[in-house]
Order: C-alpha cells, then sequence, then structure tokens
C-alpha cells in the first residue's frame, strides 16, 4: 500500500474505520498500537474526543496549550499520561476496513487548541492534509 | 465548587472569530451563569464536556479505564 507522506512508524498513528456517515453524523471505530480492541464512537464529536484523551494519554502529539475549563483554577482534562509500549504490529494495524471508508491519520501537531496533521483514505488511496479538527471532520464526512 | 454530573444542560454560544480554520468566542453555561472563552471548536467541546461531567479534578485514571486504551498484560 503507497501511503504517500504518512508515516506508520509514529506512535499515535491511527486507523479509522467508518461504517456509517448518514445525517452527516460518523460512527465507527478507530485502532492504535496499543490494544487490539477498536474504540467505538457513535459520533463525530465523540470520536473527536476519544481520539483527544488517546493522545493525551500518549502525550503525543503534546499539547500546546491547556484547555480552559468553566472552574477558575487551571485543571488537568483528560486521561493521565501512561507510558505505552507498542503491541500490535503495523500490518495487523493497517488490516482494518470501515464499511463505507478507511482512513489512516497522523495527527502531527496540537496546536492553537486544535489537531493539525494528514491522513491518507485507504480507498481512493488519497492523502489529505488539515489544520483543524472541523476540517478534519469535514474531509471525513465529505470523502 | 464541586458540580454534580448531569445528561442535560443549556448553552449559549457566541462565535465571534473564524481563525486558523475552526471557531473562536465565548460560551455561557446558562445554568451555572458561568462563561467561558474559547480558541478552537474542539476546546469549546471540552468546555461542555467538562461543565457535564461535574467536578473536574485530577484524580488519575482508574484501571478499567486504563483497560481501554491499551490490551491488559
Amino acid at each position: 500500500m503507497d501511503m504517500k507522506k504518512v508515516n506508520i512508524s509514529v506512535p499515535n498513528l491511527i486507523c479509522l474505520c467508518l461504517d456509517d456517515k448518514g445525517n452527516g453524523n460518523l460512527q465507527g471505530e478507530f485502532y492504535h498500537y496499543y490494544s487490539s480492541e477498536g474504540v467505538r464512537f457513535q459520533d463525530s464529536w465523540e470520536m473527536i474526543r476519544k481520539m483527544d484523551a488517546f493522545f493525551d494519554v500518549l502525550n503525543f502529539p503534546q499539547a500546546a496549550t491547556v484547555y480552559r475549563s468553566f472552574e477558575k483554577k487551571p485543571v488537568s482534562i483528560g486521561a493521565v499520561h501512561r507510558d505505552m509500549e507498542k503491541k500490535i504490529p503495523p500490518e495487523q494495524l493497517l488490516s482494518h476496513r470501515g464499511k463505507v471508508g478507511t482512513f489512516v491519520v497522523v495527527v502531527q501537531f496540537r496546536q492553537n487548541t486544535s489537531w493539525q496533521g494528514h491522513m491518507y483514505h485507504v480507498e481512493k488511496d488519497e492523502d489529505y492534509s488539515f489544520v483543524s479538527e472541523l476540517e478534519f471532520i469535514a474531509l471525513l464526512k465529505n470523502e | 465548587m464541586k458540580y454534580k454530573k448531569r445528561d442535560d444542560g443549556s448553552f449559549v454560544i457566541n462565535i465571534k472569530y473564524r481563525q486558523h480554520a475552526s471557531w473562536q468566542g465565548t460560551i455561557l453555561w446558562a445554568d451555572q451563569k458561568k462563561t467561558a472563552n474559547f480558541r478552537s471548536a474542539l476546546e469549546m467541546l471540552q468546555l461542555i464536556s467538562g461543565a457535564l461531567d461535574g467536578d473536574i479534578s485530577d484524580e488519575p485514571v482508574s484501571p478499567e479505564e486504563e483497560g481501554v486504551w491499551m490490551d491488559k498484560a
């Protein structure tokens, strides 16, 4: 599989399998190097929240800013950082397929409390870059 | 101040800018009459999620939650 710009050795590589995108809502599951089980999501924002929590656990990419909260004092939101070793070989991680689409996603930076990176659409053999989480969702819905 | 975990809430969102391919503005948590600024749609989502989840603390992830991210050895 020629994935052009995607570097599959990054620790936070995600294989995103979409099973449904009816009514603009994304459903499916995503896989990563640290578990053979996928992480299921029922809507677009659940997908974003769970992926962001995964990056917090990995501390990769390290967020440039801390999220604000309604509390006055700064608090840590999301999962606590854990040291994790890869458990799944790349071939196994990239073997999963979604019913309506499969994307190999690399989030390289978390700047401006947002995400920047690129992804590869497996079925269409195309690369896309994104500079925000909104752009990321729009690409998944439209491509 | 501790907030209870809840399943509903009312928020008023004022989007003021559209920079960095995202949204910036203010969000009012109507039930608690608290306002916060957000710098991206993701931060807005985290604010709403934090409000609904009740008191946000520095508690470590529970062992059950840890199993979400990695196979138990």
